[in-house]
């Protein structure tokens, strides 16, 4: 402190110490929230077309296409250290193999509170297939809106929000009309 | 230049250096516990940041120049003692 340029150095010395501090006090705040609002979630139709594989030109795999409709209101989930939601559709089901999937068909980025309240009626965003060629043999699939809240500093948490009451069972491959 | 270079230099005496160390620790703490219950009460981190962010920089122009009042209390020296008198 002898000199101007020791007293900035202490200034900031103590000052990234306090920063820290208080980040992690706003981490720890989060916690403080547990909101945890519920949503609806119903599928329309699901079809099972059959396609082409756009890598495997030779190979021909079934592509399942769901209308679904969601109404959820997440906006109780932003608080002061929420940067955005990331909602998604899952589809649960286990393969003819048995191993279990968690395939997500459709999300969305909410940034803004007012951007909260979901009443969405859509098709499945990214394309959905099995590991396996066809959808035979697996078991019907449930179906979840789950959302993931990023904070600014913290921790990323998971939790859901809608789920279909009952399993949805895959429907036959049918030919293109 | 003597005096220019004092001036960047900004010493000042053990009285003041306490004083500043004071003036930091309950600025930079009682400001950082300040700013997070008012941003958690507006329910903002930028009133949090904005907050903590002037607090420093008042600190900052409050103890970093070498203002008089951090010089109230010089040191007094013993007399110089002249050498070679008695020879």
């Amino acid at each position: 402190m002898y000199s101007a340029y020791q007293r900035i150095n202490n200034i900031f010395a103590l000052l990234s110490t306090c920063i820290f501090a208080l980040l992690g006090a706003i981490a720890l705040s989060s916690f403080v929230f547990t909101a945890d609002p519920k949503g609806s979630l119903s599928i329309g139709s699901l079809k099972v077309y059959p396609g082409r594989s756009p890598h495997f030109k030779q190979l021909r795999k079934e592509y399942a296409f769901v209308n679904f409709e969601v109404h959820a209101d997440l906006s109780p989930l932003f608080h002061w250290n929420t940067k955005q939601l990331f909602v998604y559709l899952g589809a649960e089901y286990t393969s003819a193999d048995g191993t279990r999937n968690d395939v997500v068909i459709w999300d969305r980025i909410i940034r803004r509170k007012e951007d909260a309240n979901l009443n969405v009626k859509g098709r499945n965003k990214y394309e959905f297939r099995d590991v396996a060629v066809s959808f035979k043999n697996v078991t019907p699939a449930h179906y979840t809106l789950k959302y993931n809240t990023m904070p600014y500093v913290g921790v990323l948490t998971y939790s859901e929000a809608a789920r279909t009451d009952n399993a949805i069972p895959f429907p036959l491959a049918q030919e293109r009309v | 230049m003597d005096y220019v270079q004092s001036l960047v230099e900004g010493k000042i005496d053990f009285e003041g250096q306490r004083l500043t160390g004071t003036f930091r620790d309950y600025t930079l703490i009682g400001s950082a516990i300040i700013s997070f219950l008012f941003g958690f009460l507006s329910q903002s981190l930028r009133t949090t940041f904005i907050l903590l962010g002037f607090s420093t920089i008042v600190l900052c122009a409050v103890v970093v120049p070498p203002w008089s009042y951090y010089n109230r209390h010089p040191i007094k020296w013993l007399p110089v003692k002249v050498e070679g008198k008695k020879a």
